[in-house]
């Protein structure tokens, strides 16, 4: 294929973006359009929210708690479950198919039970996030180290490497690029575990930001605040891919 | 075969250890054996009968949108640098957009009716197509394209000799992972609205019947189970490769 040269492939982005823009904007003003609010109005109510007032920045900081609460928790279970389910074969015969089929299941769905089991606490919270982070967390890290090649290890062993060298030095080293992976997927899976937590067990700030704009139909109001999670998501996923960055 | 040895001895385990701390924590956790039970009850009295296949036609209305609408847009970014270009920003925006958070907005737009769910479900599998078959098309080996000059095929021919036959197993993979993303839009939309399997969960939290709750859970995790590993064998049935998809 013929790939187009970078400066017209950003002038055509561009393009794109302010054609969309502007229509939208014109389409949201005209006069009965009520269900939709013009980028300039949600624009406004951004910088209102999160720079004047901060209703909608305390909002997400206080969310924001809870998944790095239940990121950390995914992390220190699923790297180590990883690991274990990619060196030791019987736990891989057990867990490999049930640690697939939860990946493949609308975790969601056990909301409902987590408010059963922790009622309206923020431990329900935390447990949601680390439950919608958890599963990618484990299967990263199960593929980085099952993938590092046994020619390396036995090298290791032949000359001499005792279990702190060969788990520390070449098992890290080779899989962690994959953990990392895993580790910056899980952040973005934070992220929308702590909006499902929002809106599916109960709501707190953030929850009653999105819910109340939506009933009051302030529409731009409720676009911001999809927006500003939206940012959230990409800075949290971009905040792990510098460390990858860095340690790769 | 003794890896499915282990495999049953581990799941006679896990079973096991369920059913202990099941009876061990007291009601709020239930035992492996009371949600089976809950389970049949549910199945035998057909109470869950009328959610599920109201849940389908949601799933599949949905998911058939996203797929008409994702494979021939994924396809035209992959083919075309310039659609890619005027696309692909709007694609990652929503690709990264939690689309739960919309909720508020779909419902005020589409209502409570069949729509909302038809919304929701194609918002969560239709970027997902979209970004796994414009991958897939773009990887297409750029050697294959030249072979297929060689040979004279041009235009449309290289089309339909090279080009569509190298996208297709990408096309069976977007097929799954969009599958496995609808089922969860189909939950997420059902819990916001009460409704299906959505209602059968809060009705049976709010009497704090765990046992049924988790039996409704281990229904929606074996269709959504079922229906990726059916697409899965698919793919390795009848895809050539496999590609290395976005998540």
């Amino acid at each position: 294929m013929t790939a187009l040269s970078p400066r017209r492939r950003w002038a055509l982005r561009t393009l794109s973006v302010l054609v969309i823009l502007a229509a939208w904007e014109l389409y949201a003003r005209l006069p009965g359009v009520f269900l939709l609010a013009p980028p300039t109005a949600v624009l406004g109510v951004l910088v209102t929210d999160l720079a004047v007032e901060r209703t909608l920045l305390w909002a997400l900081l206080s969310a924001l708690r809870n998944a790095v609460a239940g990121y950390a928790l995914a992390v220190g279970v699923g790297v180590p479950l990883g690991a274990l389910v990619a060196l030791w074969q019987p736990a891989r015969d057990v867990l490999d198919p049930i640690l697939d089929a939860l990946h493949a299941t609308p975790l969601v769905a056990l909301a409902p039970v987590i408010l059963i089991w922790f009622g309206l606490t923020s431990a329900a919270k935390v447990f949601l996030v680390f439950v919608f982070a958890v599963f990618v967390v484990t299967i990263n890290t199960r593929a980085g180290v099952a993938n590092v090649p046994s020619g390396l290890t036995d090298a290791a062993r032949v000359f001499g490497a005792g279990a702190p060298t060969l788990y520390g030095e070449v098992y890290l080293r080779y899989a962690l690029p994959q953990v990392l992976t895993g580790l910056r997927l899980g952040a973005g899976r934070a992220v929308r575990g702590m909006v499902a937590a929002e809106l599916f067990l109960f709501a707190d700030d953030l929850g009653a930001y999105l819910i109340d704009s939506g009933a009051t139909f302030d529409i731009a109001r409720l676009f911001a605040g999809v927006a500003s999670l939206s940012v959230l998501g990409v800075l949290a996923v971009g905040a792990i891919a510098l460390v990858e960055a860095r340690l790769t | 075969m003794s890896r499915r040895r282990n495999l049953l001895v581990g799941l006679a385990l896990v079973a096991a250890c369920w059913e202990a701390a099941g009876r061990l924590a007291g009601p709020s956790f239930a035992p492996i054996s009371a949600v089976l039970l809950a389970t049949l009850d549910l199945y035998l009295s057909g109470r869950i009968l009328e959610p599920l296949a109201s849940s389908l036609v949601r799933f599949a209305l949905g998911y058939l949108l996203a797929v008409a609408v994702g494979v021939p847009v994924g396809a035209l970014m992959g083919f075309s640098p310039t659609a890619d270009a005027a696309l692909d920003t709007y694609v990652h925006v929503f690709f990264v957009t939690s689309v739960a958070s919309l909720l508020p907005f779909l419902i005020l737009v589409a209502g409570t009716g069949l729509g909302f769910y038809v919304a929701v479900v194609f918002l969560f599998a239709v970027f997902h197509v979209v970004l796994t078959v414009r991958t897939g098309v773009q990887q297409v080996d750029d050697a294959l394209v030249d072979t297929g000059r060689v040979f004279g095929a041009e235009g449309v021919a290289l089309y339909r000799h090279v080009l569509v036959p190298a996208a297709l197993p990408v096309v069976v993979a977007a097929l799954r992972i969009g599958a496995n993303r609808a089922v969860k839009g189909m939950v997420v939309a059902e819990l916001w609205i009460y409704a299906g399997f959505g209602s059968l969960l809060h009705s049976y939290q709010r009497y704090s019947q765990i046992d049924y709750a988790l039996a409704v859970v281990l229904t929606i995790a074996l269709l959504a189970v079922g229906v990726t590993q059916a697409l899965a064998w698919v793919e390795r049935r009848y895809a050539w490769t496999t590609v290395e998809v976005p998540t």
